[in-house]
C-alpha cells in the first residue's frame, strides 16, 4: 500500500491527499476509529506562534506588489553600489534581505530581480552571470529573520523560533559573503568603471524609504529584546505594511487587497493544511517507533556524527530536489529530529543545516522553484537558467558544508 | 434561466463568499493579535478569550484557503512526470489525480461529520460560550468542498481529454 501512496505521490497527487492516507491506513490497520484524524487536524489550532505564518505571508506579498522592491534597490545601491562589482554585490544583499521579509515563495526573483536583471546586463555583466546570480539570489535570506522556512521549523521541532532568528544570521552572511567574493573573483579582470560613493543619493534613498525602514527596526528589533513574540512582531508588521502601502503610500488599492491577501494565502493554506494531515501521519509513525526503528537502521552503518552528516547532505540535496522546502520540513523533521539528537546533534543545529540544504533545492531540477520563475520571468530555457547557476550552486554547496560541520558558526550567537 | 447559468452564478457566488472569508479571517487575526499585544503592553492583561479565538481564525483561514487553493490546482505537489509526456495523457494523469484526491477527500469529511455530531452530543463549549460544533463545523465543509472542487477538476481534465488536439 505504501509503494501505492510513493507511486502517487510522484505522478502529482496533492501531498495533504497523500499524507491523509496514509494516516488513514495506518490507524486502520490499528484498530483506531477515523475520527483520531480529525482530532489531530484540529491540533493545528494550538500549534504556539501558528499565527505568525499567515501573517509574514501577507505582509511580503503586499510589500512585492508595492514599490518597496525599487526603494530597496535604491537604498542598497546607494549604500554599496560603490564597492568593486558594486551591482551584483547589491543583487546578493537587497535579494536576501526582501527575501527574508517575504517567505522564500519565489516572489523575489519576479519583484527585485526583475529590477535588477536588465540593470546588471546594461552595466556590462555577461548576460550568463547575470541570470545564475539572480536565480540563485531569489532565495538567498532564507537563513535571515522572520523568513517562514525559519519559524515553521521552530513551529514543528518546538524549540525557540527568538533563537533559531540568531541561529540563522551567521550561516546566513557567511552565504552572502562567498557569494560576494565569487562576484568579485569573477570580474577580477573587468574594466567596469566603479561608480563613487555619494551621500546625497544616500540620504535622499532613505528619505525615500522611511515609511519602510522601521520595518526590520520593529521585526528584528522587537523580537531580538524580547519585547514582542514572533507571533505579536506579525501581527504589528501585517498592520504596519497595510498602513503604509495601502492608505498612506496609496502604493496597493484598496480594491486589490483581498485579491492579494487571498493570493497570499493560497500558499499559506497549501502549506498548512500539509502540516494539518501530518501532524496525525508523523504522531502515528512517532508511536508505532518509526524514528527508534530508523535510528537502529541507520547506527548499524554509521557509528560516528562525521559520515552521519554526510550522508545527511546527500539525503537533504536529494530531498530538496524533488520536494517543496515547506513541504519538506512539515513530513521530514520530526522523523529526523530524534534521529539526529542520538548522534549529538543540537536541534537548532540541524534546522540550520536542514534549511541551508534545502535552500539548494531552489537550484536543483527537476523541481527546483527558482530555476522555473527565472525561465518564465527572463524567457530563457530551463536548461540555460541551470547552466548559469551552477557555480553560485558550487559556491552556496560548500557554505553548506561549513555550515554542517562548523557548528560553532550556529551556536555563537546563542 | 438554464441550469448551466444556475450552476455559474452558484459558483460565482461560491468565490465571492470565499474571497471575503480568507479576507475577513485574516483582517481578524491582525486585529485580534494587536489588540493582546496593546492590551498587554499598555494595560498588563488581555482577553482571556483572544488567544483561542486568534487560534479558531488561524485553523478557518487555513481550511478556507485550502478550498480556494483547490479551485486553482495550487496545493503542494511533487510532480516529475506530467512535464515529460504528451499533453493529452497528462490530462488523463489530472483527471485520476484529481478523482483521487475527491475521494481521500470525501472520506475524511464523512469521519468530520462524525466527529462534529459526537461533539455537538457532547455539548462542548470553546470561546466560553460558542457550542465547539460551530467552530469545528469548518473541516468536514472545507473536505466536502474540497472533493467536490476534484471531482469537477476531473471531469474538466476528461472532457479536454476527449478533445482531439
Amino acid at each position: 500500500m505504501m509503494i501505492l501512496l510513493v507511486l502517487l505521490c510522484l505522478v502529482g497527487t496533492p501531498l495533504f491527499a497523500i499524507i491523509a492516507a496514509s494516516a488513514m491506513i495506518g490507524y486502520q490497520s490499528e484498530g483506531i476509529d477515523l475520527m483520531a484524524l480529525i482530532i489531530e487536524i484540529l491540533g493545528l489550532a494550538n500549534m504556539p506562534f501558528l499565527s505568525a505564518i499567515p501573517l509574514f505571508t501577507v505582509s511580503g506579498y503586499l510589500l512585492s506588489e508595492s514599490g518597496a522592491p525599487k526603494r530597496l534597490v535604491r537604498l542598497t545601491s546607494a549604500m554599496l553600489g560603490w564597492m568593486p562589482c558594486g551591482l551584483a554585490i547589491v543583487s546578493l544583499f537587497a535579494c536576501a534581505f526582501f527575501t527574508a521579509f517575504t517567505g522564500a515563495s519565489g516572489v523575489t526573483i519576479i519583484a527585485i530581480g526583475a529590477i535588477l536583471y536588465p540593470a546588471l546586463k546594461t552595466d556590462g555583466y555577461p548576460e550568463k552571470f547575470s541570470l545564475g546570480l539572480i536565480t540563485t539570489s531569489g532565495s538567498l535570506g532564507l537563513l535571515f529573520a522572520p523568513s517562514l522556512p525559519l519559524i515553521l521549523y521552530g513551529v514543528i521541532a518546538e524549540i525557540s523560533i527568538d533563537d533559531l532568528f540568531k541561529a540563522g544570521l551567521l550561516p546566513g552572511i557567511l552565504m552572502l559573503l562567498m557569494l560576494s567574493l565569487y562576484c568579485l573573483w569573477v570580474s577580477r579582470h573587468s574594466k567596469r568603471v566603479t561608480k563613487p560613493f555619494k551621500f546625497d543619493e544616500l540620504v535622499a534613498a532613505f528619505r525615500e524609504s522611511a515609511w519602510e525602514l522601521p520595518l526590520p527596526i520593529i521585526v528584528l528589533g522587537g523580537i531580538y529584546s524580547g519585547f514582542f513574540a514572533v507571533s505579536e512582531a506579525a501581527a504589528i508588521t501585517a498592520l504596519y505594511v497595510i498602513c503604509i502601502e495601502v492608505i498612506l503610500l496609496k502604493e496597493i488599492k484598496l480594491a486589490d487587497l483581498p485579491r492579494l491577501m487571498r493570493e497570499s494565502m493560497l500558499l499559506v493554506g497549501g502549506i498548512l493544511i500539509v502540516l494539518a494531515v501530518s501532524l496525525a501521519s508523523t504522531n502515528y509513525m512517532i508511536d508505532s517507533g518509526v524514528p527508534q526503528k530508523l535510528f537502529f537502521t541507520i547506527s548499524s552503518i554509521i557509528t560516528d556524527q562525521f559520515t552521519f552528516l554526510a550522508l545527511l547532505l546527500l539525503f537533504l540535496l536529494m530531498l530538496g530536489a524533488i520536494l517543496d522546502i515547506f513541504a519538506a520540513i512539515v513530513l521530514v523533521v520530526p522523523l529526523l529530529l530524534p534521529v539526529a539528537n542520538q548522534y549529538g546533534i543540537d536541534d537548532i543545529h540541524l534546522g540550520i543545516i536542514f534549511l541551508s540544504a534545502m535552500q539548494l533545492g531552489y537550484l536543483t531540477p527537476p523541481v527546483g522553484l527558482n530555476l522555473f520563475i527565472a525561465s518564465y520571468r527572463f524567457d530563457k530555457s530551463i536548461a540555460t537558467v541551470y547552466a548559469a547557476t551552477l557555480p553560485f550552486f558550487a559556491i552556496l554547496f560548500l557554505s553548506v558544508v561549513l555550515i554542517t560541520y562548523w557548528p560553532a558558526l550556529t551556536l555563537f550567537l546563542l | 434561466m438554464t441550469t448551466k447559468t444556475i450552476l455559474k452564478k452558484i459558483d460565482r457566488t461560491g468565490i465571492i463568499i470565499e474571497d471575503g472569508l480568507i479576507v475577513g479571517l485574516i483582517g481578524g487575526v491582525v486585529l485580534f493579535s494587536v489588540m493582546q499585544l496593546v492590551m498587554r503592553l499598555f494595560f498588563n492583561s488581555g482577553f482571556i478569550w483572544a488567544d483561542e479565538l486568534i487560534k479558531m481564525l488561524v485553523l478557518w483561514a487555513t481550511l478556507v484557503a485550502s478550498i480556494s487553493a483547490s479551485r486553482e490546482n495550487k496545493h503542494l505537489k511533487i510532480d516529475l512526470i506530467s512535464n515529460l509526456i504528451a499533453s493529452q495523457y497528462s490530462m488523463l494523469l489530472q483527471a485520476f489525480n484529481a478523482l483521487i484526491t475527491s475521494c481521500i477527500c470525501i472520506v475524511i469529511s464523512v469521519h468530520a461529520f462524525r466527529f462534529v455530531d459526537l461533539t455537538f452530543s457532547f455539548d462542548e463549549k470553546v470561546l466560553i460560550i460558542i457550542p465547539a460544533w460551530i467552530a469545528y463545523s469548518i473541516i468536514p465543509i472545507a473536505f466536502s468542498l474540497m472533493s467536490f472542487r476534484y471531482l469537477i477538476a476531473c471531469a474538466k481534465h476528461l472532457s479536454r481529454y476527449n478533445k482531439p488536439l
